[in-house]
């Protein structure tokens, strides 16, 4: 029998990892670092819903349908701003979101 | 001290007790071995391929579009597994809602492969 | 079998989208692609009468979905303003080179996503809601590809969406594990059971507050809004400036007003000083810019503060949720309809007309440039516009609730605002054709559409009451009881 881990164990990996996420966001310059950041973001919210869902697992369970759904929208997301980044790339050989500054006012 | 925490405080000392282990050994490697450096031991690959440029090298953009339709039938997965357990409580309702799940994503794959997405040139 | 009614609007929108990609892999390369655009349109048409047909108000999908009178009405809102966004773009995705059948299914999709919204009735439909109306959105901004303004709208608009949206999410997580599920009408018990006693319920709070204000373009989390506006094809900022913009006040209606409901003295008073500084400081910008496109994209900033304000006088009942969602329509109407009308110009790239480019329009094209005209009156707020009168629906609420302050700070914004919008009138009627005027291309679509949306800023301005009447009724599940 294994020992149960206490829910806020679980809460503060998450919440951590959500913390190095939005520094991520808010420091890196680069594209691809910055949407890996995001998604490091996305995972602490999953693992705080399905850690709350297992709490709540008696009388409510979406927290881990949301888990599955977040999993979907995750990867369109990350289809779609890789492609993004790519179009940019083809464009203008940068990817730092500093040298994007083509527009400003 | 709560239950769990005594179980990280056993990961912890089998931590701890590989790595005494593995430096004792190496330290007694470094100590009785003989050590002779030829040059063709001092090679990436000992009696291998010669490596040819760097490692870091461009790559056609094209393996992201392979890439992406991956990842589509690749999450697709995440919905069937639910579906499949409860697959006999579900019924005909389950199956015919996968059905067009898989019908739209047949769309997708159709499209892409009408705009010429997965020619390789 | 009644919860595949229950979504009929949204299903046929749907395959609506995924008929529209299927014809367009059909066509010839060189084909007409007009016939596109007349399907997207016939698709809409027919989601819309669908609607009150066959869908019957209740729950549906174990209490998921959620179909009352502001899911109706939203429905109307967001095909409707789909419907413009889809007429007036054929011309210039035909110059641009712009795959048309991908940017009709991108708009459908979008416009499923906003639905979804207004039909949400739990947190899980909402995030798929906002996240279907959003990523179709990036790719609109990125839609001229081989243009590097387009590119870098695309890519600022994401970056940004994206962290968002992740900020949302983290706060809907903090929701459930505050009140144990993620249904709204609960969700609404639970908070008013605690308050804001604790920290994760201030925790869940703010990141839901600054996740929505992202979406909406809320100062301080408008950044993105200018460069994507500006970047992005022309026909998609006049989709992107109103669509999701309306799509996340439902959500902020959904959530904050409905399931959040119970915590709004704490969250109204953040609304209301958020709203105070959006249209102050959208106004401002406005006025020091030369660029028109870039100039609206500011302004619409600057009507976020306006609607914002609406929402953060909740207190006044239904006449606010009414007011938010009458100002919506008009905004919608006439914001897409200023856009639209910078597609007269024939500019290269994604670039939208300056100030002098404009000069001596109204004598090549006096229809357009009345229509032109119009659309700025109604967005400065005179009467008899629709502009005006949204307006004063929103100031009403707002001093009803006992914010004089703000409505006093919406009055001279509106003055301030006079001043960039009058500016755009002179040089449409004032200044003589000269060397510097942008070559001025007229389509028939894109005349008659933007006519009709002019006849009904100035209509829904003059006979305002049917409208207001219906959004009130709009708003009355909103408000708990």
């Amino acid at each position: 029998m294994t020992p149960a881990v206490p829910l806020g164990a679980f809460i503060a990996v998450s919440a951590a990892l959500f913390f190095i996420g939005c520094a991520g966001v808010l420091t890196r310059r680069n594209a691809v670092v910055i949407l890996m950041c995001v998604e490091l973001m996305l995972n602490a919210a999953n693992l705080a819903l399905v850690a709350f869902s297992r709490r709540y697992g008696a009388t409510d369970e979406r927290g881990s349908v949301f888990v599955v759904f977040v999993f979907v929208v995750a990867a369109a997301e990350v289809a779609v701003g890789l492609a993004i980044v790519l179009s940019a790339y083809r464009t203008r050989p940068v990817v730092n979101v500093d040298e994007a500054r083509a527009m400003k006012g | 001290m709560p239950d769990y925490n005594l179980s990280y405080f056993y990961v912890f000392a089998f931590f701890v007790a590989a790595a005494i282990f593995i430096t004792l050994l190496l330290g007694l490697a470094r100590l009785i071995a003989p050590r002779k450096v030829t040059v063709e031991k001092a090679r990436t690959y000992e009696s291998g391929e010669e490596p040819v440029g760097q490692a870091w090298s461009r790559y056609p953009t094209h393996f992201y579009v392979f890439a992406l339709l991956f990842v589509v039938f690749d999450v697709e997965v995440i919905f069937l597994f639910p579906w499949a357990v409860l697959f006999r409580t579900l019924g005909w309702y389950g199956l015919v809602e996968m059905v067009i799940f898989i019908a739209i994503l047949v769309v997708g794959l159709y499209y892409a492969w009408r705009k010429k997405a997965l020619n390789w040139y | 079998m009644s919860n595949v009614l229950a979504v009929m609007p949204e299903i046929v929108v749907t395959v609506v989208a995924t008929l529209v990609l299927l014809v367009d892999t059909m066509l010839p390369r060189r084909a007409e692609r007009g016939w596109l655009a007349l399907l997207t349109v016939a698709g809409l048409l027919v989601a819309l009468v669908s609607g009150p047909f066959v869908t019957v108000p209740g729950t549906a999908f174990n209490g998921f979905v959620q179909i009352d009178t502001f899911t109706t009405f939203s429905r109307v809102v967001f095909i409707v303003l789909a419907i413009f966004a889809v007429l007036v773009a054929p011309g210039y995705l035909a110059r641009h080179d712009i795959p048309a059948g991908e940017y009709y299914a991108i708009v459908l999709f979008s416009t499923v996503g906003a639905m979804t919204i207004a039909l949400s009735n739990d947190l899980i439909t909402l995030f798929l809601g906002i996240e279907l109306m959003s990523i179709p959105v990036y790719a609109l901004a990125g839609m001229q590809r081989h243009d590097r303004y387009s590119n870098e709208a695309a890519l600022k608009y994401f970056l940004l969406g994206a962290f968002s949206s992740s900020l949302l999410l983290y706060g809907f997580a903090w929701l459930y594990g505050v009140t144990g599920t993620t249904e709204f009408g609960p969700i609404a018990a639970a908070v008013a059971r605690t308050g804001l006693a604790d920290g994760p319920t201030l925790i869940a709070l703010a990141l839901v507050t600054a996740g929505l204000s992202f979406k909406a373009a809320v100062v301080p989390f408008h950044q993105w809004t200018p460069d994507a506006y500006d970047g992005a094809p022309t026909p998609a900022t006049a989709f992107m400036s109103v669509a999701p913009k309306a799509a996340a006040f439902a959500a902020i209606l959904r959530l904050m007003v409905g399931g959040l409901g119970p915590l709004g003295t704490d969250w109204g008073i953040a609304f209301a000083v958020l709203a105070a500084v959006t249209m102050t400081l959208g106004n401002v910008v406005a006025l020091a810019q030369t660029n028109v496109k870039r100039m609206l994209a500011y302004s619409s900033v600057a009507h976020t503060g306006y609607i914002l304000a609406a929402v953060a006088a909740y207190r006044a009942g239904d006449s606010a949720g009414a007011a938010v969602l009458f100002y919506v329509i008009a905004y919608g109407l006439m914001n897409l309809g200023a856009f639209a009308c910078l597609l007269y110009f024939d500019i290269e790239g994604t670039r939208g007309a300056t100030l002098m480019e404009l000069n001596g329009f109204a004598r090549q094209e006096p229809l357009g440039a009345l229509t032109f005209a119009i659309f700025l009156i109604s967005l400065t707020g005179i009467p008899p516009t629709v502009g005006f009168v949204a307006k004063v629906f929103v100031i009403q609420p707002v001093l009803d609730a006992g914010l004089t302050w703000l409505a006093v700070i919406i009055a001279l914004n509106a003055v301030l605002a006079a001043f960039y919008y009058l500016r755009v009138v002179v040089h449409l009627y004032m200044h003589e054709t000269d060397e510097r005027s942008a070559p001025i291309i007229s389509e028939r679509m894109l005349n008659v559409s933007l006519g009709v949306s002019a006849l009904a800023v100035v209509v829904l301005g003059v006979l305002p009451d049917g409208l207001y009447a219906w959004a009130l009724q709009a708003a009355a599940p909103l408000v708990l009881r």
